[in-house]
């Protein structure tokens, strides 16, 4: 091997990245020549003095709680954005509806129809000395305290109703329909079909519910109504069953991109809010955009989570250069001083963020 | 020999995947795992077992202990907040760095914006210094000498640093460094010669007659 060979590889020889034959060529040179071997002495010498490199900063327990306070923000915001937590919210809150009905009118039908049961079994046990098999209604009388099993074709007639105020799995419509349906006080159900999240109105059940119920007026006889109308009726419904109605209707449009969209778009709000503060603004009057700022950056990680995932590097990099200023709001001081306000401002504008939102 | 009960024999699952109630198993698949299951502890030793090459090396790069800080605080969170999408449990310590690397540019990027970058461009400024009489190393007080090493590292040009600290510093392998960075393995071979050679003649006064 030739010095020359030798010193083009002696930087990849030292830090052994060169394959095994390589390496023992170098090394029999290097055993060999005492100035390719002062190369090696050298890299190794400001290796030892690379290593003495001293760094000002230091891991502090402080760090660590920094670390752990921005996950746990993360972790509610995951809660937050979770797409089975409204559902979860939504039948929480129609179990508590539900249950003060229950006593009265919801109840009722159940009842009813559990009589009705067991006065046609008994009819038919007297009648049938050979315990032949019965029609269907009777053949299935409703466990105790639980709803009789509707026919599929009767999903929005009243008989398919669960009413007893509860979440019971069993009440819930026939799985061999290919839909499962969460039936809500408000008469609003949402229904999974063949992996397309829908929202249909069941007019029977608002109407019958309307009288226990302190609610607005039921909507329209309809038993399916397009995507504006439905969003409208259940708005007029419940404040409560808005918003999942309003997100089952933004997903139905344009799962990523509306979601993306609506963020933004507060985000641009935020943005412009904060940008158009006075100077003088004091803290409490940021409290609304630290707030705001603290739940778009919980809404930003999941979104930006999304656009990795499925590739959309556009999305990523406006949510990317979206976070720090987000970041930035949200963790203003109670008390933040008018320079940091102005920091803020002044590297929203350099990095022209509202205009580079209102472009995407 | 008496056989030492291993570690790993402590745990007991809990049943859910991911979770078990010995806090013990540290092996990064593990706790990878313990921390998609909703292990805090375990996110915890993750942190206390890279927070100190991450720091290092995101000071290394933006040269300021307080930006450093928050932005190893920030690829924790980010890392955190990715842990789900991590394929590979065992490459957790390069994907850290990859995160710290997006980071550190993205934060440098942003200063260079800022503050219009006026880096300083004179290499006398370090030699002015203490050109009168280059020491020997070895008679260079360590924070003195480290000093020269972070002026002369702030010198260097954005790739170049980042190769330099990965190998130089956290001594990570080539296909490590072009994981980290993206860049192939000719570039960062290259990049980091030059990243040597310039370092070189920047503490090379220092360094006496050694070079």
């Amino acid at each position: 091997m030739r010095c020359e060979d030798c010193l083009s590889v002696v930087e990849e020889y030292f830090d052994g990245e060169l394959e095994t034959k390589q390496t023992e060529r170098v090394s029999a040179h290097m055993a060999a020549c005492a100035d390719c071997a002062a190369a090696l002495d050298a890299l190794s010498f400001e290796q030892d003095i690379y290593l003495r490199y001293e760094r000002e900063a230091e891991v502090t327990p402080a760090l660590w709680q920094q670390v752990r306070a921005g996950v746990g923000r993360l972790d509610e915001a995951e809660k937050a954005t979770r797409p089975a937590s409204p559902l979860a919210r939504l039948r929480g809150r129609l179990a508590a509806s539900l249950s003060a009905l229950a006593p009265r009118a919801a109840f009722a039908p159940t009842l009813a129809l559990l009589v009705l049961g067991v006065a046609l079994g008994a009819l038919w046990l007297s009648r049938t000395p050979d315990h032949r098999p019965a029609p269907e209604l009777a053949s299935n009388p409703a466990p105790e305290g639980r709803a009789a099993a509707p026919p599929a074709a009767q999903t929005n007639t009243p008989a398919a109703v669960n009413d007893n105020g509860t979440s019971n799995k069993s009440n819930q419509p026939a799985p061999a329909r290919g839909a499962a349906g969460l039936e809500g006080a408000a008469g609003v159900r949402f229904v999974n079909a063949g992996g397309v999240n829908a929202a249909v109105v069941n007019p029977a059940a608002a109407a019958r519910r309307a009288p226990a119920a302190p609610a607005p007026a039921p909507p329209p006889p309809a038993d399916h109504l397009r995507e504006p109308e439905l969003l409208a009726a259940a708005a007029a419904e419940s404040p409560a069953v808005d918003d999942v109605v309003a997100a089952a209707g933004v997903r139905l449009l344009d799962p990523e991109e509306k979601e993306m969209a609506r963020h933004l778009e507060q985000a641009q709000a935020l943005l412009r809010s904060f940008q158009n503060e006075a100077p003088e603004t004091d803290a409490v009057a940021l409290a609304y955009e630290r707030r705001l700022s603290r739940r778009l950056l919980e809404e930003n990680a999941s979104l930006q989570l999304g656009a990795e995932t499925a590739g959309r590097e556009e999305s990523k990099q406006v949510l990317d250069t979206l976070e720090p200023f987000l970041l930035d709001i949200a963790n203003l001081r109670d008390n933040a001083s008018r320079d940091e306000v102005r920091s803020i401002k002044e590297r929203m504008r350099k990095r022209e963020i509202i205009a580079a939102l209102t472009v995407y | 020999m008496m056989k030492l009960p291993a570690i790993d024999m402590m745990e007991v699952e809990t049943g859910q995947p991911g979770a078990y109630t010995g806090a013990l198993m540290n092996s990064t698949e593990e706790l990878v795992a313990r921390v998609r299951g909703g292990d805090e502890e375990a996110f915890r030793l993750i942190f206390d077992r890279y927070a100190r090459p991450l720091l290092s090396f995101i000071y290394d790069m933006v040269g300021e202990r307080e930006l450093a800080e928050d932005l190893t605080q920030e690829t924790f969170v980010r890392a955190y907040k990715g842990l789900s999408g991590l394929r590979d449990e065992a490459r957790l310590s390069t994907w850290l760095f990859s995160i710290a690397k997006n980071v550190a540019r993205e934060s440098l990027r942003t200063r260079r914006r800022h503050a219009g970058h006026v880096e300083l461009d004179d290499d006398e400024v370090v030699f002015e210094l203490h050109d009168e009489r280059p020491s020997p190393a070895g008679d260079l007080l360590d924070k003195e000498l480290s000093g020269v090493i972070r002026r002369a590292l702030s010198k260097l040009d954005e790739d170049k640093r980042l190769v330099f600290t990965l190998k130089v510093f956290q001594q990570r392998s080539y296909e490590e460094i072009a994981e980290i960075t993206g860049f192939s393995v000719g570039k960062l071979k290259t990049d980091l010669h030059r990243a040597r050679a310039e370092m070189r003649r920047r503490i090379g006064p220092y360094l006496g007659g050694e070079q």
